[in-house]
């Protein structure tokens, strides 16, 4: 992040990820079924972008026409990711789910909801959604970092060829979420309310919890450093030090956390300051 | 006809243009009004996204299909303005992200609300305002495709009228998929039937009304499509869309023409 030369947008439009299929040099690799089955977590992750760029799209971000196009050549890069993923993995059941009244009214609502309340907030909402893509990036990271670790040796390769496409995202996300956050209060605040308050990794509300919870326990069994690693990088965004979201989420993978009361007081107390500092409103 | 949404995604690109000569353009430069037609052009493509939006808080991001086509549509479509772009570059017209923030901002309140409308559609209707954000994606490639095949025979330039014509061969692709959707999501429901023609009669409009100001749309329609050969080309549009389940008799695309001053002296369907 400490990087000077702005992330090339024109640039990565220009040469992005697509399709891998032919190149991959995993494919037909035997993969143990829980490996398997993670992949297919995250590629289903990977693929699930279009709810929630419906949130995104609706706000004040869609006028910025650097950052759009980034997103629509972000979007067609997680949808030949998650081909990819697919590819390796192999096929297998999608967890049955059965959202709930609430989840249901959320998923139809939602926008709708979103849409309003955009106006409202305006443009301190872009922070926030950079930084959420930031974190969910740096989740999945670790994710597949962690499966290239287990599988075999060709699958890794093309796990690893993957990270690097995630990790090129990462910096204009990084870059975007960093120059938000530091320049204005109102969406520090916003992002430490909405950022502890949904489910990790993006998209997890839309699967029974279990298959999170059986995802992470697959990859990452009983440690919990990684979620450690990644509060600490989210620690040294403006005005987000000890949400500590990701290792709660390890917690309690899949499920959204409980509101706290107070909350917002607490929010508003702690992103006054990033780094010492409140330079802009 | 069967659309198979695999093969599109697989085959999808960005419109190239490397090989086209745009210095020709230096020493043999495109006229005012073709200019300010790519201009309008250009502007609708990059501002694809914002359609994107208005489709993606409707229930149509939940089929797998229609997602996976709006993710390469978006991204072609994005292309189309690169391009575009590129051509007017030369003639010193520059179109930078800025300039289309600029543009987005300007739209204002109509912007903020268009996404809401949407949602409260979708909402409304359900699944079945599917098949009309699919109509009406047929019919507004449609639009795009007849406008670049219309401008590259008025302008047989030899840099730009086989970009025109590259850029129109992604388009019928997207015609392709849209209408498969749409006759089958209209044969299977009465309120998709009812709403959809409900929708594209009184609320359709040409392609970029809806964010360029009325005089631009006046202008490129008019150098577009006038006269008795635009007529033929708008009338063949009309049919198409009159063979969708529900749509008989509809004439929106003249009517629209109509409506802004066009064909007043050649006689109505």
């Amino acid at each position: 992040m400490s990087s000077t030369t702005p992330f090339d947008v024109a640039a990565y439009v220009r040469a992005p990820l697509g399709p891998m299929r032919e190149t991959l040099t995993g494919l037909g690799a035997a993969l143990p079924a829980d490996l398997a089955e993670a992949l297919r977590y995250v590629q289903r992750r990977a693929q699930g972008t279009g709810s929630w760029l419906s949130h995104v799209l609706v706000t004040a971000t869609h006028k910025d026409a650097r950052i759009t196009a980034f997103l629509s050549t972000w979007a067609y890069e997680h949808h030949w990711i998650g081909d990819a993923l697919s590819a390796l993995a192999g096929a297998g059941p999608v967890p049955a789910f059965r959202r709930g009244v609430a989840a249901r009214v959320r998923d139809r609502f939602g926008p709708l909801r979103e849409a309003i309340v955009a106006n409202l907030h305006g443009r301190a909402l872009t922070g926030v959604q950079m930084a959420e893509r930031l974190v969910d990036g740096w989740i999945v990271d670790a994710m597949l970092e962690r499966a290239q670790q287990i599988a075999p040796a060709a699958v890794a390769g093309d796990l690893a060829r993957i990270r690097e496409g995630i990790a090129r995202q990462g910096r204009f996300f990084a870059e975007s979420a960093t120059e938000a956050l530091a320049s204005s209060r109102a969406a520090r605040v916003l992002a430490r309310r909405r950022l502890a308050t949904r489910t990790w990794p993006i998209g997890a509300d839309r699967e029974p919890a279990a298959a999170t919870a059986a995802a992470l326990a697959t990859l990452f069994g009983s440690d919990a450093s990684w979620a450690a690693a990644i509060d600490q990088r989210i620690d040294a965004l403006p005005g987000l030090a000890g949400l500590h979201l990701v290792r709660r989420s390890a917690r309690k993978p899949g499920r959204r956390p409980v509101r706290i009361p107070l909350r917002g007081t607490l929010s508003r107390r702690a992103a006054s300051a990033p780094h010492g500092k409140d330079e802009a409103r | 006809m069967a659309f198979d949404i695999d093969t599109f995604a697989e085959s999808s690109t960005a419109v190239a243009w490397g090989d086209i000569d745009l210095d020709a353009f230096r020493t043999d430069p495109l006229p005012e009004s073709s200019l300010r037609a790519l201009r309008y052009m250009c502007d609708v493509e990059y501002h694809t996204v914002c359609y994107l939006r208005d489709m993606l808080v409707t229930p149509s991001h939940g089929d797998g299909e229609v997602s996976t086509f709006m993710t390469m549509w978006n991204r072609e479509e994005y292309w189309h303005g690169e391009a575009l772009a590129a051509v007017l570059k030369v003639h010193g017209i520059e179109v930078e992200y800025d300039q289309l923030k600029a543009s987005r901002i300007k739209l204002g309140w109509r912007d903020r609300i268009d996404p809401i409308k949407q949602a409260v559609y979708g909402n409304i209707v359900g699944k079945d305002f599917v098949a009309t954000h699919m109509s009406w994606g047929s019919v507004n490639e449609r639009g795009a495709a007849s406008a670049y095949r219309r401008l590259a025979q008025l302008e047989p330039h030899p840099a730009l009228a086989p970009l025109l014509k590259r850029i129109a061969a992604q388009e019928s692709r997207h015609i392709a998929f849209y209408t498969t959707q749409a006759t089958k999501r209209l044969e299977e429901s009465k309120l998709a039937r009812a709403f959809t023609r409900f929708a594209l009669s009184k609320v359709w409009g040409p392609v970029g009304s809806t964010i360029e100001p009325e005089e631009e749309v006046r202008f490129v329609m008019g150098y577009l499509f006038d006269g008795p050969e635009g007529l033929r080309e708008v009338r063949k549009m009309d049919e198409a869309i009159a063979k969708l389940p529900g749509m008989q008799g509809l004439g929106i695309n003249e009517a629209a023409f109509r409506a802004r001053g066009l064909y007043a002296d050649l006689p109505a369907a």
